[in-house]
């Protein structure tokens, strides 16, 4: 037995040098110490820089620079604090246990606001938002979105919300094989003859994708639904836009869903679908970029336009709306900035928010960095910039994940994108005509459904997207068995629970 | 007199004890200290309130884990595979350990014994590409194959049926290397004697396997399989989501209890819920360890291991 223990030792210690030499989480970059720390009275404002996880080596010299503007204007320093986007809202969550000091926290992108602030991490911020006129003119009604139990907790950081879907196809292929797309239709049905058109003029690329069918029911669906502030799960269920009774269904019992899915497969047997991107785990635009889709449907915000989707596939690409743009809180939330409950001086980090919108100098330096050293401007535009020659976002000393400072239509724009991208920007507000979503600034709290929620979401997972990827033979079987196994998980007391608390909000609206 | 003999002799022991103490550490502060975060899991943890701060919710983060018709699914995959594992590897394990020992030339042996551990070293997404690369539906080798011998393609992704033997083949492929060493180790171990004197006897190889060196691998086996108790509610969740794609139509013979907290709790980050479940697990590793050892204690108290 001797034996036996002294090999369990050994193994102990083969254990504890394989956890060493195992990747362990990565370590956020250190940032370079701050440049002026004065006497007392400025305040030093430490604000999360969200990124890809990497080193930014430039981080001392910007906080300088943007202090050089807001230290005269508004008596604050600031401090990046990166945090790689994976670990966000794990991150946020354990300054604020630790009672580490946080000023401006990045509320959108992984996290949400709605949870932040049942997590405690967020503190209120009402009266000082208000008395900030840029923040109030440029936000107005979407500071609702933000708003939690009659307290403002978040600030949107994008004032271009609204969100519309798009078939977007190649120009290229188009032309060569003259196939006419409209410039807009109505729904995903519409585009059936063109299909069949691109399906008959003997290209090698399939008409459109499904990818890997994963976050796929909002743009099959015509973006027909309001999503109750859950953007990507519709688990907690949805009110369909043609219903003005505010009536809360599973949308995945809908009729209109069960025609959709069965459509899908109808294509897939007909070939206009790229059959293969599911086993492969292609998404939609991988199928794309890869030349096996002549074309693929796209959710179109304000950051994500053709040019967007041209640069991130490689392609040349025109558009094709579909049904009609909606401004959803979490579309207004996707970017958005609260305070920490571990600031020491609200009002300050407030002001420094204030600035950043007012001031677009400093907007441009935290969004993309100093002109010359990490990008230069392009001839004959306005306010388009690019990469100096040899650099990209990752060599270029400063590339951060998010360039959504400030007011997007006064900052630079980085190619692909162009003065176009500005002048579009308006179309995705609501005085351009995006519709507000009934429920928008009504959020779910979802703690007395826990339980079931976890279970929901479990079964969305297993069975929607081979659904929506039109890869099942029998869709009648699998849709059944998908809409009985939400019954068995209860889905019908969650949303019972937030209907009860939908109709308690519009009581008091 | 006595006494300070009995002191003389422990003292002897210090210096081999003082070795242990790294690891000792290391076990102190990685394993036992974040025992107090155990609480988490009866709690509802919110980050301001912190660990003690939040209140107490008695066992209302475990219920997800049973009301869901998927429990069973989950607990039955779970321990379904690990069992299987635990056989095919400690069955291969020991066959190739014995193998290698017969390999005479040492240059030889290395090669082998490097190529059946390189695969234990491999990331799972590393080895999730390299399944695809097999079982691709156009590109893959194994589809190509049955083209050329002029069958169909077989649609290895969206078929549950193939699924609980690729992934036993997957883990066994990758996982077999090191209980292989483990074995190896002590085959070499036993040194020359028995077999000589066997020899002499007129043992043939098979009864020199059988009467020499399975008897005296006894300990070895049952050491590994005590530890293999301790992760039996655990699966290896890069195998069980990486290699399978996180494809919903194989749920039903893919999914375990880690893949399934790891997907339900995925939108909410519910961190009391996330520590329920993996409490649940520990005790049920730790049951089944004490179970276990208590069974071999019955059986042949010698090589029980505690």
């Amino acid at each position: 037995m001797k034996k036996a223990l002294a090999l369990l030792f050994a193994l102990a210690l083969i254990g504890t040098l394989a956890a060493c030499a195992a990747p362990t989480a990565t370590t956020a970059p250190t940032s370079a110490p701050t440049a002026t720390p004065t006497l007392e009275p400025p305040y030093e404002v430490v604000i999360e820089l969200i990124n890809y996880g990497m080193d930014i080596p430039d981080l001392g010299v910007i906080e300088q620079k943007v202090n050089e503007i807001s230290l005269p204007k508004t008596n604050t320093t600031i401090k990046f604090k990166p945090v790689a986007v994976a670990d966000q809202f794990m991150k946020l969550s354990l300054w604020v246990a630790a009672n580490e000091k946080v000023d401006l926290a990045m509320t959108g992108i992984t996290t949400n606001p709605g949870n932040l602030v049942a997590q405690g991490c967020l503190q209120p911020i009402t009266d000082l938002v208000h008395n900030s006129p840029t923040i109030m003119s440029l936000m107005g009604d979407y500071l609702a979105a933000g708003t939690f139990k009659g307290e403002i907790y978040a600030v949107p950081g994008i004032a271009y919300p609204a969100a519309g879907m798009s078939y977007l196809y190649r120009s290229d292929l188009a032309t060569q094989y003259s196939i006419t797309v409209p410039a807009h239709v109505n729904s995903l049905l519409d585009l059936e003859p063109i299909f069949a058109a691109v399906k008959a003029s003997g290209m090698a690329q399939y008409a459109t994708s499904l990818g890997d069918g994963k976050n796929q029911t909002t743009s099959m669906m015509d973006n027909s639904f309001d999503p109750l502030g859950d953007p990507s799960y519709e688990t907690n269920g949805v009110i369909m836009l043609n219903d003005t009774t505010n009536t809360i269904v599973d949308i995945f019992e809908t009729q209109a869903y069960h025609d959709r899915v069965l459509k899908l497969r109808d294509w897939y047997n007909k070939g206009y679908v790229d059959t293969l991107s599911y086993s492969n785990g292609y998404s939609t635009h991988d199928s794309l970029a890869n030349d096996t889709a002549f074309g693929f449907v796209a959710q179109i915000g304000a950051g994500s336009n053709v040019a967007y989707w041209t640069g991130s596939t490689g392609k040349p690409l025109a558009e094709c709306t579909i049904g009609e743009k909606t401004i959803s809180a979490g579309g207004a939330m996707n970017m958005s900035w609260g305070v920490a409950t571990t600031s020491e001086r609200p009002d300050k980090a407030i002001q420094f928010l204030e600035l950043m919108f007012s001031d677009v100098s400093v907007a441009n330096l935290l969004n993309y960095g100093i002109e010359g050293t990490h990008y230069v401007r392009v001839d004959g535009t306005t306010q388009v910039i690019r990469y100096p020659d040899g650099k990209n976002a990752f060599n270029c000393g400063y590339g951060t994940f998010i360039n959504w400072y400030g007011d997007t239509k006064k900052t630079w724009v980085m190619q692909p994108l162009d003065d176009k991208f500005i002048a579009s920007l308006d179309g995705f507000t609501k005085a351009g005509g995006a519709k507000m979503l009934a429920s928008f600034g009504y959020s779910f709290d979802s703690t007395n459904v826990k339980t079931e929620l976890t279970a929901i979401t479990a079964v969305v997972d297993q069975y929607r997207s081979p659904l929506e990827a039109g890869v099942v033979a029998d869709v009648e079987g699998q849709y059944q068995a998908f809409v009985q196994a939400l019954k068995d998980a209860n889905i019908a007391k969650v949303i019972a629970e937030n209907q009860t608390q939908l109709n308690a909000w519009l009581a008091t609206k | 007199m006595d006494r300070s003999r009995s002191i003389r002799r422990a003292w002897k022991w210090v210096p081999l004890y003082a070795l242990a103490v790294p690891g000792l550490a290391y076990f102190f502060i990685n394993n036992y200290l974040p025992m107090e975060g155990l609480v988490i899991a009866f709690k509802s943890y919110t980050a301001k309130a912190g660990i003690w701060g939040s209140p107490w919710i008695g066992l209302k983060n475990f219920e997800f884990l049973f009301v869901s018709k998927e429990a069973w699914t989950i607990t039955r995959n779970t321990l379904g595979y690990n069992l299987a594992f635990i056989l095919v590897n400690t069955v291969l394990g020991i066959a190739l350990a014995i193998f290698l020992n017969e390999i005479r030339k040492k240059s030889l042996r290395k090669v082998y014994q490097t190529m059946i551990l390189l695969p234990y070293l491999m990331s799972m997404v590393v080895v999730g590409y390299l399944v695809t690369a097999f079982l691709g539906e156009n590109t893959g080798i194994v589809n190509g194959i049955l083209r050329s011998l002029g069958g169909q393609n077989i649609q290895w992704y969206t078929t549950k049926a193939y699924w609980p033997f690729i992934l036993l083949v997957v883990n066994t492929w990758r996982m077999v290397g090191f209980d292989t060493i483990i074995y190896l180790a002590s085959i070499v171990g036993f040194g020359d004697q028995y077999y000589e004197a066997a020899e002499i006897d007129g043992a043939t190889k098979l009864q020199q396997i059988r009467h020499i060196t399975l008897p005296l691998l006894k300990p070895s086996i049952v050491m590994l399989l005590t530890m293999s108790m301790g992760r039996i509610f655990r699966s290896d969740f890069g195998l069980f989501f990486q290699v399978p794609r996180s494809n919903g139509l194989l749920y039903d013979v893919t999914q375990t209890i880690d893949t399934y907290v790891y997907r339900a709790l995925l939108v909410k980050g519910d961190i009391g819920m996330s520590s329920a479940a993996s409490f649940y697990q520990s005790f049920v590793c730790l049951a089944m360890i004490l179970l276990f050892n208590w069974m071999m204690r019955r059986y042949s108290r010698e090589n029980a291991l505690f």
